[in-house]
């Protein structure tokens, strides 16, 4: 029986390009507000809230809200959980580009 | 969505949060400080005891400013700009650093005196507590260069030339300093 290919492996919900962005800067800030974010990836509103839902759901990031003065605020943070995953990511990302390189030889 | 692009990414997150800069110009004015103190106190006293008794107290005291002021700092970049603390917060680092230093003295762990006979390699290990919770590759190699300076440094101690000893120990604040400032 025959290796499955690694690209199986990928996680749709963290391979998404947006998503897979917003885990990486996640994970160097360990936190970041709503208009951080918004600005760093140039995302409107309804996407960014959507893609962060998707990774909250997975539970990867915790998003809590809160008010600072009568200001809401919205802070995206990466769990453990995420952590792990993106590591895995990049892992399986970096073995398929040496899989790739590797054929084209 | 390539490799380059996530790590341009990290590197903007990094600077935005002042992961580096913050570090190195904190304790590089500490060690820059120490120098100057310790001169101070050898030139008042003229004795080489109360300048290391200066540097057995300095040290313990003068990592934990450090870490709150970093922590602090950290806090008011957050509030600010939006970007920083949670998993990566100062907070654990100083708490464990604020609780196991007296606890250290007080079960006289001969630690501290690391202070004294290799003064640059107190600031280096907690740069590189700091890199290891933060995940800064960059800040865990100048923590490993600086440790290795300072013990230089207490090889020039053995050698009995109090200036050599300073010098190699100004010499690694200011590039702490000068590194620091470069990344701004």
């Amino acid at each position: 029986m025959t290796e499955p290919h690694p690209a199986l492996g990928l996680d749709d919900t963290i391979h998404q390009k947006t998503r897979l962005a917003l885990l990486t800067v996640l994970d160097e800030a360990g936190q970041a507000d709503f208009p951080y974010l918004k600005k760093l990836l140039g995302l409107t509103d309804g996407n960014l809230g959507r893609h962060l839902d998707i990774l909250a759901a997975q539970g990867l990031i915790e998003i809590t809200k809160g008010y600072e003065g009568r200001r809401p605020r919205t802070w995206a943070a990466i769990t453990p959980a995420g952590e792990q995953a993106l590591a895995a990511e990049m892992r399986l990302l970096s073995s398929l580009v040496t899989r790739f390189n590797e054929k084209r030889r | 969505m390539t490799e380059a692009y996530l790590d341009e990414l990290r590197g903007r997150v990094r600077s935005d949060r002042r992961a580096v800069t913050a570090p190195l110009l904190t304790f590089g004015a500490l060690v820059v400080a120490h120098v100057l103190i310790a001169a101070a106190v050898s030139a008042a006293t003229e004795s080489a005891m109360a300048a290391h008794l200066t540097a057995l107290v300095y040290w313990p005291l003068a990592g934990a400013l450090g870490l709150l002021a970093l922590w602090r700092y950290a806090r008011h970049v957050a509030a600010r700009d939006g970007v920083g603390e949670g998993p990566r917060s100062y907070r654990p680092i100083t708490i464990g650093y604020l609780v196991s230093v007296p606890l250290l003295a007080l079960l006289f762990v001969p630690v501290l005196f690391v202070g004294v006979f290799a003064p640059l390699v107190w600031p280096a290990a907690v740069l590189y507590a700091i890199a290891v919770k933060q995940h800064t590759t960059e800040l865990r190699t100048v923590a490993k260069v600086l440790a290795f300076t300072g013990c230089l440094g207490a090889l020039a101690a053995l050698s009995g030339n109090p200036w050599l000893f300073s010098g190699v120990e100004l010499a690694g604040g200011l590039a702490l300093l000068g590194r620091g400032l470069a990344r701004r």
